[in-house]
């Protein structure tokens, strides 16, 4: 075993702290809960290589490992959880354009993505009745001649307000129940019968889009369904794999800020005569923090280099997220605890780290999910 | 990165695992309910290296690096934390700072047999006021001509009925506290080196536990282990180690209670069908096989380190920490998965459970662990991800 990072890993991690400190920050600092990521700082970090970090430089991406990809997300959510979901998500779609798309889909859309034309792109999967049961999803596709036409609902889309296409997951055949009947399609913004919907007003993240679609009757040509009929949810499925260790990364970096903040405010603040940090009490809970970050970091790690690997890494993906997740979010409230009343509010960030990380243990499958995938994984044919 | 074990260290690891499975598992029980050490085992052991894995094989050892020894005590654990903390503290707590410290006369005198486990070691830190506060010690060594009069009494000494040798922590300079301290290698046939007495415990009972009475024991200065006052450098960079050695113990023990609970979870039914079918089961085992793994990642990380030479407070404290709770927490959700069964000597997480409380005691209580580590972080910061 090796735990240290190489000398490029650690080259490409300095390169995303720079750009998050230097470009994003400031970009992000005058934000009000009520803005969204801004147009020009989303279609920088598309041009500089941060929506397309996995795919091959061949292809115009920046050909970086899953470990280098999940330290650029961690660096991201440092300074803008935000920003590092979007470019997440962005990225789980170029990575599904690379693995599951055509030459012609490469031109199309994931040019797009590299030029900046499309700043991010959108995974369309989740409906109002089918979240975890996501394979229930009732969005039709029906074939008609060289088309299909899309109809129904979805609703949790990510960056619906900035992205230019949709990678959409709709059911081809009402025969068959589950997940075989459904098939992934790209569809552009632009498509007649594209209704862009209500953004959710959530309790974080609120700088990134998440929006409601409505499709009516859009017609899209059936060279723009990845891989064949039926295949859908396998594209989905693949790509969520990778979406989990993105989402374990997202929650570290927001928890390693929090912490951050926690001893420093620890320090300075006195109580009784003496520094918070002094105090038993206090202690423990930066002990705990420390203890369970460096577990996470261990078990993200180690399931993006299998990832990078190609190795089997679905078991250690899960575990890497639903620990990662748990452990952010319970750290987070700690920090808020450690602040005390400042804690509360909003002239302190712990208030908004709690926020924003609260999500990450519902999207990309909840740990209900994931707790369900190990225990499969381990208690083998139930 | 690079997550993968060397070769040597998977061919350590079955090694181990084919001794635990064959020799050390079928023992358990009985080990656990009469309290009997398991002489046999250890003498097996040390003929499989086991006993002195990461000393040089010139000074009679395995020549193993440290996670390999880690791996090896994973796996004798599993099959029996007893037998796991006596190989614990023979490698962990005597073989090391004897390597660590010790001058080449020392090392070729005492080091040899120990590693070869052809004597046994035991490690005298605590006292009956220092447990925690170790650094609080009563234990005294006047010097009188080659010889230091060591008078005092030491308190929970693992292996402590059975070892040829201790290490023994005494002070010389009382005066200075902490920095009077030094460390001896006491031969535990000594004149006036008397077991007080047998402590009867909650769990690991094949392992002894003793309080040992220091009556004007004779120790030849040249048996001064490092140099004098500086005895408490030797025990907390010896704590590192010991640390380590705790962690992987408590890996076995989790193990353990999770392979118990899947094997009995699909077995055992109720409402017609397997209880590993009611999410209620799946989700205690999710959780158990989750932590068992990020406290595999702490402890071989920690390990991995510490056998570069490196010092490692934050390291070895969060791999003790977290591993104990975890084994802590495996074990109850293996009672609770065997329901009645588990509260009854018949079925193993019975044991395991009592076995699971020391690993949050010994070595340092958990609450010192989280002392080192805050300190440390608010000292030096955290360090880079």
């Amino acid at each position: 075993m090796k735990f240290e990072l190489s000398d490029d890993q650690r080259a490409i991690q300095k390169w995303a702290k720079n750009f998050a400190q230097a470009v994003v920050a400031p970009a992000v600092s005058k934000l009000s809960d009520s803005d969204k990521l801004p147009m020009d700082l989303l279609k920088k970090l598309s041009t500089e290589g941060f929506m397309s970090l996995m795919v091959p430089e061949a292809k115009g991406g920046a050909g970086l490992d899953s470990l280098s990809f999940s330290l650029v997300i961690t660096e991201l959510a440092k300074i803008c959880a935000s920003t590092s979901i979007s470019v997440a998500v962005s990225n789980m779609i170029a990575d599904v354009l690379v693995r599951e798309g055509q030459e012609h889909h490469h031109d199309k859309f994931l040019s797009q993505l590299l030029s900046g034309e499309s700043p991010t792109a959108s995974f369309c999967l989740t409906e109002n009745s089918s979240g975890s049961d996501a394979s229930a999803l009732q969005m039709t596709a029906k074939k008609e001649g060289d088309h299909y036409c899309l109809n129904g609902e979805k609703i949790y889309v990510t960056n619906g307000a900035f992205s230019n296409f949709f990678l959409v997951m709709a059911r081809t055949t009402t025969e068959v129940k589950g997940s075989k009947g459904v098939s992934a399609f790209l569809v552009p913004r632009a498509s007649k019968g594209v209704v862009i919907g209500k953004e959710e007003d959530k309790m974080g993240l609120s700088a990134s889009s998440t929006i409601r679609m409505v499709f009516e009757n859009v017609m899209v040509p059936e060279s723009d369904r990845l891989l064949n009929d039926g295949e859908g949810m396998q594209v989905a499925l693949r790509a969520l794999d990778g979406g989990r260790i993105s989402v374990a990364s997202q929650a570290l970096g927001v928890a390693r800020r929090s912490l951050e903040a926690g001893i420093e405010y620890a320090k300075l603040r006195e109580q009784f005569g003496k520094s918070l940090s002094e105090f038993q009490a206090i202690q423990w809970k930066i002990a705990n923090a420390a203890t369970e970050l460096s577990a996470a970091e261990l078990l993200i790690r180690r399931a993006a280099w299998l990832k990078s690997q190609q190795r089997p890494h679905r078991l250690e993906a899960s575990m890497a997220k639903l620990f990662s997740t748990e452990m952010a979010i319970r750290l987070c409230n700690e920090m808020i605890q450690i602040h005390g009343g400042y804690g509360y509010i909003k002239d302190y960030p712990v208030e908004k780290y709690y926020r924003d990380v609260r999500v990450t243990s519902l999207y990309e499958g909840t740990s209900e999910i994931q707790r369900t995938v190990i225990a499969k994984n381990i208690l083998g044919g139930l | 990165m690079n997550f993968d074990f060397t070769d040597e260290q998977i061919a350590v690891r079955d090694m181990a695992k084919d001794f635990a499975d064959r020799k050390v598992r079928p023992l358990a029980d009985e080990l656990d309910k009469t309290g009997r050490y398991p002489q046999e085992l250890i003498k097996e052991m040390a003929e499989l290296s086991l006993m002195g894995m990461c000393v040089p094989e010139d000074l009679g050892g395995a020549g193993m690096d440290m996670l390999a020894y880690v791996l090896a005590l994973e796996e004798i654990s599993t099959a029996c934390a007893s037998t796991g903390v006596i190989m614990s503290v023979n490698n962990s707590l005597v073989c090391e700072p004897i390597k660590r410290f010790a001058t080449d006369e020392q090392k070729q005198k005492f080091l040899i047999p120990l590693a070869r486990g052809e004597k046994l070691g035991c490690y005298a830190l605590t006292e009956p006021n220092a447990g925690t506060d170790a650094g609080h010690q009563e234990t005294k060594a006047v010097k009188k001509g080659n010889n230091f009069i060591l008078n005092g009494t030491k308190q929970f000494i693992t292996n402590g009925a059975e070892a040829d040798l201790c290490i023994v922590y005494a002070n010389t300079a009382p005066e200075k506290g902490v920095k009077g301290i030094s460390a001896f290698i006491v031969d535990t046939k000594s004149a006036g080196f008397k077991i007080a007495k047998k402590e009867k415990k909650l769990g690991i009972r094949g392992s002894s536990c003793v309080q040992i009475v220091l009556d004007n024991v004779e120790v030849p200065k040249d048996n001064l282990l490092h140099r004098e006052g500086e005895g408490f450098k030797v025990a907390m960079s010896t704590l590192e180690v010991g640390r380590i050695g705790i962690a992987a113990q408590a890996l076995g023990i989790g193990q353990a209670a999770l392979a118990a609970s899947i094997k009995y979870s699909k077995e055992r039914e109720q409402f017609g069908q397997p209880i590993a079918n009611f999410q209620a089961i799946q989700f205690m085992i999710a959780d158990m096989a989750t932590r068992l793994d990020a406290a595999r990642m702490l402890t071989y990380k920690a390990a991995q380190l510490k056998g570069t030479g490196a010092r490692t407070p934050v390291e070895s404290s969060q791999a003790k920490l977290y591993a104990s709770e975890m084994c802590m927490y495996n074990a109850w959700a293996a009672v609770q998965i065997h329901g009645g069964y588990g509260y009854v000597e018949d079925y193993i997480p019975e044991r395991l459970f009592r076995d699971a409380k020391i690993c949050e005691i010994y070595e340092g209580t958990n609450e010192v662990q989280r002392i080192l580590i805050a300190r440390n972080l608010i000292k030096e910061g955290l360090s880079d991800l």
